[in-house]
């Protein structure tokens, strides 16, 4: 089983380190690259994807020899582990229930990580904890490079690296920060936040990128531009306006805490009591919940808790680790039960 | 003035869209507008990024439409057309790219700041990729010494590039 490969209980990007982590949970940078000469993967009959899936396992198996990757092909995986590569941030949720031959590779920190036969024939990911962004890029580059020696990506003089959707044409690159930004959510300011980062061309997205709602207060900003601009010049658009948002996020968290201390210690105090209490809980109230905890925990109001156990809770009560876990599959219902006794699991740890 | 889609309710959604210099008026009511997929309210804040592709053609146009492409545009490595390429948003293959090259510039332009590739570039592109931004310097220097009015350097830049490109 996938799961037991993990070397540690969270990857790589929740390690809860790195610059500004109290709000920048992740930088993750990814590249959309395709084989020259073979059609795109929506087009490509069966035969076509098993040669680009070998061809991309070989070049992988040789990159290997530097950094050690897991490989594994997706197609013949149960659900639930597919489930669990979506919440770890290892696969896009259209690789985990797309059809025909498919694989991701890894490494064993979790920052790098491979998608073969997605959109594109080739997904790199680099993801890093905290304000990392020009880190995770460094890291990226050589791996980019290496593959490219072993597999030829389809080129124009003009248009850069083909992708199958223009919206990645150019560069291939998605640059993109989650970050925690509660007291935004809680004073109303959150649309002052989008409104300028669209007006600089970059999203703004939910918990796990493309199409997905905004919860727990957790959000994603990304580049939309992809082509006529250098990489560097993507990711210092993004580096220009993230410290306006840090420093607005931490300027209202302070003003809770200077006009409103009462009410928002009460806030987290009872999502801290219901997290540690409750009996049954569905994933959306453990995340609005851990949002406030993790906030208790970066502004010093909830010293019996650890960063490293909201980061834990964050990805163990998610439905495919809860199942994984439990080593079985499970109704909702019984999902949202043992939720609950993970969670009072793992703030129980503290007590003791 | 009835929409000209159901022709029950009265129009109040005026459209203009220009494609390749063609212009063409659409007139419908709320409803039509809306269940192809205009928002009245995104297009008064978003105008400029209006994208229309092909949120409106009478179903004979459009079977006439596809039957042309198929003729002249079929891609024959991937089979793609550019109407299925413009409905699905996706390629088919790397050749589609130059196979559409004459409608990309439009598409490309409302959602990248330009249409010349900035970035990295394979080790087997270098030489040839050096030249093209060459020229791409070049040209973009020389359009701003003539909004300089500074004609003289303009025209050196035209010279140089003029070598340049027949050299290619």
């Amino acid at each position: 089983m996938i799961f037991e490969g993990f070397k540690s209980e969270v990857g790589e990007w929740l390690q809860g380190t790195g610059p500004d982590s109290d709000l920048v949970i992740s930088s993750r940078v990814r590249l959309a690259r395709n084989l020259a000469n073979s059609p795109f993967t929506s087009v490509a009959d069966e035969d076509q994807s098993r040669k680009v899936a070998d061809r991309i396992a070989v070049a992988l198996d040789r990159l290997g020899s530097g950094l050690p990757l897991q490989v594994h092909p997706l197609e013949n995986r149960p659900v639930v582990e597919r489930q669990v590569l979506v919440e770890r941030h290892l696969v896009s949720h259209e690789l985990a229930t797309g059809e025909g031959p498919r694989l991701v590779g890894f490494d064993e920190t979790e920052s790098f990580s491979v998608m073969g036969n997605e959109e594109d024939h080739l997904r790199l990911q680099v993801m890093k904890s905290g304000n990392q962004l020009d880190q995770a890029w460094e890291q990226m580059c050589p791996l980019e490079r290496a593959l490219e020696e072993e597999l030829q990506f389809a080129f124009h003089s003009k248009y850069g690296y083909l992708t199958a959707c223009p919206t990645n044409v150019g560069t291939g690159l998605r640059a993109s920060v989650m970050l925690h930004l509660p007291a935004l959510v809680i004073t109303g300011q959150i649309e002052q936040v989008t409104s300028a980062a669209t007006k600089i061309h970059l999203a703004v997205r939910g918990l796990f990128g493309e199409g997905t709602e905004a919860q727990g207060d957790f959000f994603q900003i990304s580049n939309q531009r992809t082509l006529g601009l250098t990489e560097e010049q993507i990711l210092d658009n993004i580096a220009s306006v993230l410290p306006r948002i840090i420093e607005y996020e931490r300027k209202l968290r302070e003003e809770l805490l200077e006009r409103r201390r009462e009410r928002i210690e009460d806030r987290i105090g009872r999502a801290y009591g219901i997290l540690s209490h409750a009996h049954v809980m569905t994933s959306k109230e453990a995340l609005e919940h851990l949002s406030l905890v993790r906030l208790g925990v970066t502004m010093g109001l909830l010293d019996e808790v650890s960063m490293t156990q909201v980061n834990r809770m964050f990805l163990h009560s998610q439905p495919g680790h809860l199942q994984c876990l439990q080593g079985e599959p499970l109704s909702s219902d019984d999902r949202d039960r043992k939720r609950a006794d993970l969670l009072r699991g793992i703030l129980g740890d503290s007590a003791g | 003035m009835l929409c000209e889609k159901c022709q029950q309710n009265e129009v109040t959604v005026h459209l203009t869209d220009i494609v390749n210099n063609t212009k063409r008026e659409y007139h419908l009511c709320r409803d039509c507008a809306r269940s192809h997929g205009v928002s009245i309210k995104a297009t008064l804040e978003n105008f400029k990024n209006l994208t229309i592709p092909e949120f409106y053609s009478p179903p004979e146009a459009a079977e006439e439409q596809s039957t042309v492409s198929a003729t002249s545009q079929d891609c024959p490595d991937c089979g793609m057309t550019y109407a299925r390429f413009r409905k699905e948003g996706k390629f088919g293959c790397s050749r589609d790219y130059d196979l559409f090259s004459d409608s990309l510039d439009d598409l490309f332009g409302k959602i990248q700041p330009s249409c010349q590739h900035k970035g990295r570039v394979p080790a087997r592109f270098h030489g040839a990729m050096a030249q093209t931004l060459e020229i791409e310097r070049l040209r973009q220097e020389m359009e701003q010494a003539a909004i300089d009015e500074d004609y003289e350097k303009a025209a050196a830049l035209k010279s140089q590039l003029k070598s340049l490109e027949q050299g290619s």
